[in-house]
């Protein structure tokens, strides 16, 4: 039961352990800037004024990652120990370009796919003028397992340009059709 | 034997014939998916101590069953409350209906399942019962599910599996026809 989902959608989002209980929510998502992954999150108290609280969950410790919640096995999980912000940050507004030189838009949000474990399988791009012919809408690009990103550009092989949807709907599919065609072409 | 029907009952000790709480919740134990105690107000029996439980009072021959809460378990479901009205959320996060009542079997203890709003899941689903939510395994996932997976989801969540394998007809079937249908 794979769903997509946009990261930003996270924030706000309850944590809560197998036991049943929710100490904490997702105050931000941190990526990591040198891979295009999600390192984790940062938290805070529950509600409107819940305040940062000096604990974060590693994306790793994420047992499920669902419309209604992220869930984690206990709550000894949640500690100050991860090294986010090293190498931890943000992508949103970053260029995406192809591996040719084509640049595709700008980085809106990120897709990750949802259940148990989770993955960041996509993102979600203002298109650039030229790709497309621009356009009001943004559209969804596809990932490969491992891209290239500097800190403000993120290189994705040309071919991604052929699985790029205009909504989420059939976006799971276009994902893992590319990345069955990057499989097969290795 | 339904949850609610007892939930809320007086527990009166047949020595003295007096009240000596009430039944306010109750302790799962996951592993076992059975009541392992009651809650009564800040204190817990275990559900094999109690002399009876009858239709009007859950009665007590000893009362110094009743004592403080000692395990994990046991301190955690004093502070989680009743799990009648709760969300229940599924391990991967996502929420599939508020628990309604429990089927219990009255000899043993035995949770058989939980009852939501219109449907109902097997006992055996269950993880945990919180402060926040009522945990319930995803059948297939967790190795501690050795149940028919399919028959064991609501039928929410088997409507789901066929909207994701694109099932035709699955609107109109009722929970055994999506069974069969996805098996």
């Amino acid at each position: 039961m794979t769903r997509l989902l946009r990261a930003s959608t996270l924030i706000g989002r309850p944590v809560v352990t197998l036991q049943g209980e929710s100490p904490l929510e997702v105050k931000d998502v941190v990526f990591d800037t040198n891979a295009g992954d999600i390192l984790g999150f940062t938290l805070r108290n529950h509600g409107f004024l819940g305040g940062p609280v000096p604990k974060d969950l590693p994306w790793k410790d994420v047992h499920g990652l669902g419309p209604d919640a992220v869930v984690i096995a206990d709550a000894s999980l949640l500690t100050t120990d991860h090294e986010f912000s090293a190498i931890g940050g943000d992508v949103i507004g970053d260029r995406v370009l192809t591996k040719g030189g084509t640049e595709l838009g700008e980085v809106v949000d990120v897709i990750v796919s949802s259940g148990a474990g989770a993955d960041v399988v996509g993102f979600e791009i203002s298109p650039a003028e030229g790709f497309r012919a621009g356009g009001d809408h943004n559209v969804f690009i596809p990932l490969p397992d491992t891209i290239a990103i500097s800190g403000e550009n993120i290189i994705v092989p040309d071919d991604a340009t052929d699985y790029v949807r205009d909504d989420l709907t059939g976006f799971g599919g276009a994902v893992d059709d590319f990345r069955a065609q990057l499989g097969g072409s290795s | 034997m339904r949850w609610t029907e007892i939930l809320g009952h007086d527990v009166i000790d047949t020595s003295t014939a007096e009240s000596v709480g009430s039944i306010d919740g109750l302790v799962a134990d996951p592993e076992k998916s059975t009541i392992a105690a009651i809650v009564v107000g800040a204190w817990v029996i275990e559900w094999s101590d109690a002399a009876g439980i009858g239709a009007d009072a859950l009665t007590l021959s000893d009362p110094e069953r009743l004592r403080e809460p000692s395990s994990d378990l046991e301190l955690r479901a004093v502070g989680a409350g009743d799990p009648i009205g709760k969300r229940v959320l599924t391990e991967n996060g996502a929420e599939i209906g508020k628990v309604t009542d429990v089927e219990v079997d009255a000899e043993t203890g035995a949770i058989r399942g939980l009852v939501l709003e219109d449907d109902e899941i097997k006992g055996t689903r269950l993880v945990g019962i919180g402060s926040y939510a009522v945990m319930v395994s995803v059948p297939g996932r967790t190795a501690t599910t050795d149940d028919d997976d399919l028959a064991s989801l609501s039928k929410a969540e088997l409507y789901e599996l066929a909207q994701d394998r694109d099932l035709s007809g699955r609107s109109s079937m009722t929970k055994q026809e999506l069974v069969d249908a996805l098996s």
